[in-house]
């Protein structure tokens, strides 16, 4: 192997057949897909055709990228995909985890694992030795308790991935864990790992990754990590992390509040950085990371918690409770429990409300922590009728119950935590993200308040107008090919450049001096633009071609309902101008107006092989 | 007094949440800012309303303004 950066290799499991062997990738494909996301998109597209996402046959790809296993800004990421589950298209989650730096240290840059064990198993590689071993002792355990016992047997030298009770009862998403607190695959990643009776994936490395630079890699990133100290956000951001965005979130009407019905929470004070900072007992981080975000309380019940934005808005306000100890207790059960924090809010916020309009009789109400804790955990086991409802997610519960107006979800995947009432823009990277309703790959909602139109001469007597004008779109795939693209390929944690403002610059010339190959911007982007239309294909190709313009829609409740309090009262979206502002996307992206990449647009991104395929299922343009 | 209110890393800097600032006739947003929070011009994305709507750093307050200023963060 003369490449750099990457080894070229991929760990190949089969749990049917109890077999282990190493393929090896071809280095057109290390350089056309980068990693990461790129990698497991190219290898679902070329292996997990028409599957059933909890069937043995679908694959289950861990995938890493140049970035990890070295000393690069905040880049201990790692890539968890496979068909979803819960949507039935493209899935993949990112988190921090030991296990992306021993993946690679012991010689890999992936793993995929494929079939199903007869008895739960776990799998412990070390370097070139890889051993599948029982985990019945294991299995039911929760994933704190999992890590800790496979550290006893293991040594603590090693990186740990782990489902919990929810992976193993198949709720549609569960996540995969690591580090109590790190979690991975909202669409259900959880879930096709305890299908294949996996319970945990145990790594330790010891080889060294080659590096084309090793001089130049220690002198950029010495140098972006000390810009990351430096900068004038860093100490606040070292305080709150992501919390502090409770507050300016519920400032400007965009705080999911009673499975988003609202913007604005009464009790946000009370869930939000400021209190958490009262609260915090430790700070926990990902590997090479120096702004570490994962602020530790102790709950209500007195354990520790690690909580960020998006636990709280979506099991606090979203929920209805102002007791961030409370909303603590939910977000440690989802960690330990192996659920994916966003989607168990979003769920439960779903029957909340269906219980408060009549719909289903039982269960809790807003603002009612007991019986949201008792049907978290009923979720998680399975437990019970509506336990096993709200397991399947909220599209699958609206579908049954006839509750789609205010189902919140974009292709099955729950909405993360921005109310969009009145944001357009970020209701289009809802819309058009790769797996459904989530924020990671363009969070656009900060520009677009910031470059809200400000008209007359006086700026401060001019209201926010909700606009939809064409830089919305543009800047929406801006964002994707930078978030969802490029961080989610090297695969490095995007918040340094988010929140404390590290140079983009320094994200190409790291490449360069780990992989050795030169990549300009427009090499990043067409990168980006090609894992992106390979992501499209992928679900068109697994719905059948049966596809349209309506999959990438927000959900209803934004067009049919206003906000129900604060400055902008009553306002909601425009179905009509956001059907223009998705054509708009798709003119620019090279998609038609099914929202299906033209024949010309694979081409001119090097996926000639995708065409025939897609041909198989629908017509192109 | 222009009521201004400090968010996120504007109150860490400024060592306050909220300030009360008596000025003279009017005031750009930005020079006022400038004033309280130190390194206030090395924060690229900001919101910034004054009386509840939003605005640039080149609006002008006067005396009975309320001001609020937060730099944003994403929730991860």
């Amino acid at each position: 192997m003369t490449m750099k950066g990457w080894w070229g290799r991929i760990l190949r499991v089969d749990l049917t057949n109890n077999k282990v062997w190493v393929q090896e990738y071809p280095e057109e494909v290390a350089k056309k897909f980068i990693g990461g996301r790129g990698l497991a998109a190219w290898i679902l597209w070329n292996e997990a055709k028409n599957v059933d996402p909890l069937g043995p046959e679908n694959k289950l790809v861990f995938a890493s990228g140049p970035f990890n296993g070295l000393p690069t800004p905040s880049g201990g990421k790692m890539v968890v995909a496979a068909k979803s589950p819960l949507t039935g298209g493209y899935g993949d989650g990112n988190l921090g985890t030991m296990a992306t730096v021993h993946l690679r240290k012991a010689g890999y840059d992936a793993i995929v694992v494929e079939g199903k064990a007869k008895k739960p198993v776990y799998l412990y590689i070390e370097d070139d030795n890889v051993s599948i071993l029982s985990a019945e002792g294991l299995w039911g355990k929760g994933t704190f308790e999992t890590e800790r016992e496979l550290k006893k047997i293991h040594g603590k030298n090693v990186g740990v991935l782990s489902i919990g009770p929810a992976g193993e009862n198949l709720v549609k998403y569960a996540v995969v864990m690591s580090q109590e607190g790190r979690a991975a695959g909202r669409p259900g990643m959880g879930a096709v790992m305890g299908s294949k009776k996996l319970k945990a994936v145990v790594i330790k490395g010891t080889k060294e990754i080659p590096v084309a630079d090793k001089e130049k890699l220690r002198e950029l990133s010495q140098e972006a990590y000390n810009a990351i100290l430096n900068s004038p956000g860093y100490p606040f951001w070292h305080r709150q992390g992501t919390m502090a965005a409770v507050e300016w979130t519920n400032e400007n009407s965009a705080l999911p509040t009673r499975n988003f019905s609202d913007g604005s929470f009464e009790f946000a004070r009370s869930i939000d950085g400021y209190t958490m900072e009262g609260m915090k007992v430790k700070q926990r981080g990902c590997p090479y990371c120096n702004m570490p975000c994962g602020n530790v309380v102790l709950d209500a019940e007195g354990q520790e918690s690690e909580l960020d934005y998006e636990n709280v808005a979506l099991l606090g306000s979203n929920l209805g409770l102002g007791k961030l100890n409370e909303v603590s207790v939910l977000n440690r059960i989802a960690d330990d429990m192996g659920m994916d924090t966003i989607s168990l809010g979003v769920s439960i916020a779903h029957v909340m409300e269906a219980v408060e309009k009549g719909i289903l009789k039982d269960g809790p109400t807003f603002g009612d922590f007991k019986k949201a804790k008792e049907l978290a955990l009923d979720i998680a086991y399975r437990r019970g009728e509506l336990g096993n409802l709200a397991a399947e997610g909220v599209k699958a519960m609206a579908e049954k119950l006839g509750t789609h107006d205010f189902a919140m979800h974009v292709k099955g995947l729950e909405v993360s935590g921005y109310n969009c009432f009145i944001y357009p823009a970020m209701a289009l990277a809802y819309g058009t993200s790769s797996i459904g309703a989530h924020h990671k790959e363009a969070w656009v909602i900060a520009w677009e308040i910031g470059t809200a139109p400000i008209e007359g001469e006086k700026a401060k007597k001019v209201e926010y107008k909700i606009t939809y004008t064409p830089e919305k779109a543009a800047k929406v795939i801006e964002l994707q090919r930078l978030r969802g693209g490029l961080f989610e390929m090297l695969t490095a944690c995007r918040l340094p450049w988010v929140e404390v403002g590290l140079s983009l610059d320094y994200y190409p010339k790291l490449l360069e001096a780990i992989t050795g190959v030169k990549y300009t911007w427009d090499d990043l982007y067409a990168a980006a633009d090609r894992v992106y239309a390979l992501i499209r294909a992928y679900w068109v190709r697994e719905y059948n071609g049966n596809w349209d313009r309506k999959m990438d829609y927000p959900p209803r409740r934004w067009f049919i309902e206003g906000l129900k309090s604060g400055p902008y009262k009553g306002q909601h979206l425009d179905e009509k101008k956001y059907d223009e502002l998705l054509s708009e996307y798709y003119r620019l992206r090279g998609w038609d107006e099914r929202g299906i990449p033209k024949k010309e647009t694979l081409q001119k991104l090097g996926l000639e092989e995708v065409i025939p395929e897609l041909e198989k299922v629908t017509k192109l343009e | 007094m222009v009521r201004i209110k400090l968010m996120g890393a504007f109150a860490h800097l400024a060592g306050a949440r909220e300030l009360e600032v008596k000025i003279d006739g009017k005031k750009k947003v930005d020079e006022l800012l400038r004033e309280l929070i130190p390194r206030y011009d090395e924060f690229k994305d900001k919101i910034i309303m004054i009386n509840g709507k939003p605005a640039r750093g080149d609006a002008e307050v006067e005396d009975t303004d309320e001001l609020k200023v937060m730099p944003v963060l994403s929730g991860g």
